[in-house]
């Protein structure tokens, strides 16, 4: 198969789960509701120093996208089993790269819904400057975004079929993307704070690198999941 | 000889621990042979 | 039998190796006595390594090949790497307390790849209790540690980055014991103590192996037992001419 062909497919899945999850509306705006209340939450936890949580804001951009996005993959894939789609879509004779790397980016779109209203929300509530910060700021969403969207897919395929899914999902998942939260705080907190050490570049590569190894294995190996 | 009591725990927690792993693993095996052999047997008999 | 001859070479030298590294080896000039903790806790580490690299392999086998002792083998050793990076873990804090004067340092790449080694393990563990069907368990399985074993040099790497960008690394003594001009008598304890540790994996490996095959035999004479007290009872009635599937044989 084509690369062409392969990307098309891929672009199909993406457009069916988003679809779906569009007209669900009541579950993703539940998904999103979740987000903004922890954001909320953390405020009350380490508040009321505003310098302390200006500080601290980063860690906890990324915990609450974290927290979403195991709902938002998680579901991706719940919706599917429920019917038995995910039985007829690994039925379709196209290559099971193409349906992992669809999935993946249909949860990539949701998880940059996700940060496209934290971010803000973030600079509201923990009184943080963002404008100056945007361009770093955007590439550090977009690529840590990418990477769980990776992971998290992945091992949504894998739970799903499981009865304790909802527990074993965040169990999977949270050791796995340690360098990628690692690294998006990292990266995030030096675009807020104007890159002093130059270092924003660097953590910028690592989520880079993290994306590719993790779609690149997502890839290789969702397939034996889709034979079981 | 203040580091006397982290030695201690060290030493104790893993030598000991690998001690434990060891012999539970070989109560595990054994068990888990007879077991075998038993559903091997009542399989024998109830075959048609 | 022979097994059983390797079970006791590893308790003795084992043992010997323990003796030798708590009583008869001096102590470090700079970190003394607690320089001990190292004979116990540098073995654990690399056998817990060793383990999850034997995971990964097997799980590739068994994608590969779909021959069960792949399985077998991948399951024996994260189990056994679980526990040897349980000790890794456990003994650095132990070092770590006296010497550093905190039993957990954020910035040493070191404990922090290990206490997450120890989670994603625990989680393969846990995936493999979850699943019943053997064939599904050990695909999952085998991706799953497959993944965990790509992500663990990404978290090493990142958490030295971590510190190397953001502070100034000024709390890590490099290690005596790995140090190349490090005194003979200390090297040499701990080679003992690697030597007598791995003889010691490698007897576990091959008991835990042998524990997964007859695991694996008793769940499949359970089920075939099952399965053909239930067929017997449904055909007796009527005279059946259809073949019957074979005993190995489940629907799924």
């Amino acid at each position: 198969m084509t690369v062409g062909a392969q990307a098309r497919i891929a672009l199909a899945v993406a457009r069916k789960d988003a679809m779906a999850e569009l007209r669900g509306r009541s579950a993703i705006s539940s998904t999103l509701f979740f987000a903004a209340l922890v954001l909320l939450l953390f405020g009350f936890a380490l508040g009321p120093d505003a310098a302390h949580l200006a500080q601290a804001a980063p860690g906890l951009l990324w915990l609450a996208i974290v927290f979403a996005g195991l709902l938002a993959v998680a579901r991706l894939h719940q919706l599917e089993t429920d019917d038995g789609a995910l039985e007829q879509l690994a039925l379709y004779p196209v290559a099971r790269r193409a349906i992992y790397l669809g999935k993946a980016l249909a949860g990539f779109g949701a998880m940059l819904v996700l940060g496209a209203l934290l971010v803000p929300l973030m600079g509201l509530l923990y009184a943080v400057d963002l404008l100056a910060a945007w361009p770093g700021l955007v590439a550090a969403v977009l690529l840590g975004t990418l990477g769980f969207a990776a992971v998290g897919t992945f091992y949504a395929g894998v739970t799903v079929r499981l009865r304790a899914r909802e527990v074993m999902l965040p169990l999977l998942v949270l050791p796995v993307i340690a360098p990628l939260l690692l690294a998006a705080v990292k990266a995030t907190s030096a675009a807020l704070s104007g890159d002093p050490f130059g270092e924003l570049g660097a953590w910028l590569q690592l989520l880079a690198a993290f994306d590719i190894v993790m779609l690149i294995v997502g890839a290789g190996t969702y397939g034996f999941l889709l034979e079981e | 000889m203040t580091d006397l009591p982290f030695i201690l725990a060290a030493y104790i927690v893993i030598v000991g621990g690998l001690a434990l792993y060891s012999a539970t693993l070989l109560r595990r095996l054994r068990r888990a042979r007879d077991e075998a052999a038993h559903a091997a047997l009542e399989r024998g008999d109830e075959s048609p | 039998m022979k097994i059983r001859i390797l079970g006791i070479v590893a308790l003795l030298t084992v043992a010997a190796a323990t003796i030798n590294a708590l009583f008869v080896v001096p102590a470090d000039l700079n970190q003394g006595d607690a320089q001990r903790i190292m004979y116990v806790h540098v073995p654990s580490a690399w056998l817990a390594y060793l383990s999850f690299g034997t995971t990964a392999l097997a799980g590739i086998g068994w994608i590969w090949k779909r021959d069960r002792r792949f399985d077998h083998a991948a399951l024996a050793a994260a189990e056994i790497g679980v526990m040897f990076t349980a000790f890794a873990l456990w003994g650095g804090m132990m070092w770590g307390q006296p010497v550093w004067g905190t039993a957990w340092q954020w910035g040493d790449p070191r404990i922090t790849t290990t206490a997450l080694l120890l989670a994603l393990y625990l989680g393969y563990l846990l995936l493999r209790r979850l699943t019943a069907d053997p064939e599904r368990r050990a695909t999952r399985a085998a991706i799953v540690g497959l993944v965990a074993a790509v992500d663990i040099p990404i978290v090493h790497f990142s958490v030295e980055w971590w510190r190397g960008l953001h502070q100034t690394a000024t709390f890590l003594a490099p290690d005596k014991v790995l140090n190349p001009a490090a005194p003979l008598p200390f090297v040499l304890t701990l080679l003992a103590m690697l030597g007598s540790f791995t003889i010691a994996w490698a007897y576990l490996m091959i008991r835990r192996y042998q524990l997964a095959d007859a695991e694996w035999r008793g769940e499949e004479a359970a089920r075939d037992a099952s399965l053909a007290a239930a067929r017997r009872r449904a055909v007796r009635p009527t005279i059946s001419d259809a073949p019957s599937a074979p005993a190995g044989e489940v629907a799924r």
